[in-house]
């Protein structure tokens, strides 16, 4: 089974974007900052990983940073998620290593294009 | 998307919570840049999970505010009580539309727009300084004013792994356990009769086996008190602006757990004596300083757990009660005679503030004075099978001590029964 990391510090977040994945058959764990997401990664590495920018402890850039130098990881697709307010941010995400970038607040269209595009699925 | 709604529902409820605490801190602490970041970044978060889940009204409330706070980290704002309070109003309207929502499953149709047209608005050039002449207009230098702050910040443990779960399953859980230890118990005294030797060993450790498991059921209902109490900072603060007095207040020991029904229980009394603390307590900055004392009054909130017993203190450095004011209110109000009072100590004639309807309060303020109250608080503390005592010097302020029984399992009281059985 496919699996992904969402990592965002909102409950209610995380549960959309579950869903979501789930409906394109992704097994999903959660993470509510970077930190966590990166202990989760270093056990068991993701094929996916949506990232959020702005969480306590440890923020979407640091995690993407620190994730990209961890071995092993050229395989992990890392859709890093964007609102209005930091949209400056997108071209400092994919530099840094992240392989697309969503807008906030996103639906299950706008995931399955990025999903098509990073072919994780067909149709 | 209920269950989403709900889940919506209650962490931004307790975000909402994190904010009435934080911003009355940021008012003190204006220059605290990482905390200006923690407010907005959840601000920020309420506006992002409102657009996921369509909820436009709210999405334009949480965006009001988030426009106030970038104003603020930017400099081109001040935080000055005025623009805090807008913030907290802002807060407020979030707060009733969450109320809303949560009883109509929907947004309402009326429009905010009145309200957000009195916060900042981004203008088209980007820039968003309208609301500088505003306040200046309104409020003309009011800024002397003093609010409640916290001493010790409110912790509450965040675990890694938790979940979410529904009281009345935890209720039902405790209520089943009890069940289990009385079931237990019945059995223990039919074998105390009957002395069956093949039974002992098996019975012994279903004995102890309920003991653990009623310890950790106990301890899933442990709540810290300060979520008790994590609305004072902002009722102290909103009450000192309104009665024009300085007031400091002092939390310490939120991290004391008690069982979650007594922290229901306990919210209205406590939240009751702080606004008296201040409504009666606290003098006037003037009247103060010409008594000699530092022109900010203090209000102390204190909890600890002492053997068996939470102890709750509630103190200030106010005028404290005021014996002759108790008294001639109840030779008023024909509760005494003259006769009567001669023999009573002041101890005694303390204990009137308890009874139902009595008040001293000359004028009803919307603070305090209404008559409900110390009767109140004090039936709510001994149905809990707590009590209250109260000591007073008076002109140097007033000291409230409440106590009450720590959670323990009644495994604790029958081990010491059976201990003597030696089983």
């Amino acid at each position: 089974m496919k699996t992904c990391i969402i990592i965002d510090d909102s409950r209610a977040t995380r549960k959309v974007a579950r869903l979501i994945l789930e409906s394109f058959h992704f097994s999903c764990e959660e993470a509510e900052n970077g930190q966590i997401a990166f202990d989760l990664c270093q056990r068991k590495m993701p094929l996916l990983i949506l990232l959020d920018w702005n969480m306590p402890v440890m923020d979407g850039l640091t995690f993407l940073k620190m994730f990209r130098k961890l071995p092993n990881t050229q395989k992990t697709l890392v859709i890093f998620c964007s609102t209005a307010n930091d949209v400056k941010n997108i071209y400092t995400a994919l530099n840094s290593g992240a392989n697309e970038y969503i807008m906030k607040p996103f639906d299950a269209d706008i995931i399955r294009d990025k999903l098509r595009h990073l072919d994780l699925i067909e149709i | 998307m209920d269950d989403l709604l709900r889940e919506f529902l209650s962490e931004t409820s307790e975000n909402i919570a994190i904010l009435d605490v934080d911003i009355v801190r940021l008012e003190k602490n204006p220059h605290d840049v990482a905390l200006i970041s923690t407010i907005f970044r959840i601000v920020h978060n309420i506006k992002g999970t409102s657009s996921f889940l369509n909820l436009p009204r709210l999405e334009r409330l949480a965006h009001a505010s988030e426009n106030i706070l970038s104003m603020f980290r930017d400099g081109e704002l001040p935080i000055t009580p005025y623009a805090i309070s807008l913030l907290l109003n802002t807060l407020d309207h979030i707060k009733s539309n969450l109320c809303y929502l949560e009883s109509h499953g929907a947004e309402s149709k009326d429009q905010d727009n009145e309200f957000i047209a009195q916060a900042p608005q981004e203008s088209s050039d980007g820039s968003a300084l309208r609301i500088a002449p505003l306040i200046k207009e309104n409020h003309p230098n009011k800024q002397s004013l003093s609010t409640g702050t916290i001493k010790e910040p409110l912790f509450y443990p965040r675990a890694d792994q938790s979940i979410r779960i529904d009281v009345r399953l935890l209720d039902h859980l405790m209520t089943t356990m009890n069940e289990l230890v009385q079931t237990r118990n019945q059995l223990l005294n039919e074998m105390h009769h009957q002395k069956d030797s093949s039974l002992i060993l098996p019975l012994q450790r279903l004995h102890k086996l309920t003991t653990v498991l009623q310890d950790i059921v106990l301890k899933t209902r442990l709540q810290p008190i300060g979520k008790a109490w994590a609305q004072l900072p902002r009722i102290v603060r909103d009450l000192s602006k309104e009665l024009e007095k300085k007031i400091d207040l002092q939390l310490y020991g939120a991290e004391t757990e008690l069982d979650r029904q007594v922290i229901e229980h306990i919210k209205a009394p406590l939240t009751h004596m702080v606004r008296n603390s201040a409504d009666h307590g606290i003098e006037l900055p003037a009247e103060r300083i010409a008594k000699g004392k530092s022109e900010t009054g203090t209000i102390i909130l204190k909890a600890y757990q002492e053997n068996n017993l939470i102890i709750i203190e509630i103190s200030d450095d106010g005028r404290g009660l005021d014996v002759l004011k108790i008294k001639s209110k109840l030779l008023e109000n024909n509760r005494v005679t003259m006769d009567d009072l001669a023999m009573m100590p002041d101890t005694q004639i303390i204990q009137y503030i308890f009874e139902p309807g009595f008040t001293t309060a000359s004028t009803i303020t919307a603070v305090s004075g209404r008559g409900v109250g110390m009767d109140v608080v004090k039936n709510n503390i001994e149905k809990m099978g707590g009590q209250i005592d109260y000591k007073s010097t008076e002109g140097k302020g007033s000291h409230f001590l409440i106590r009450i029984p720590a959670p323990v399992s009644l495994t604790s009281t029958i081990k010491n029964d059976l201990s003597c059985h030696d089983l």
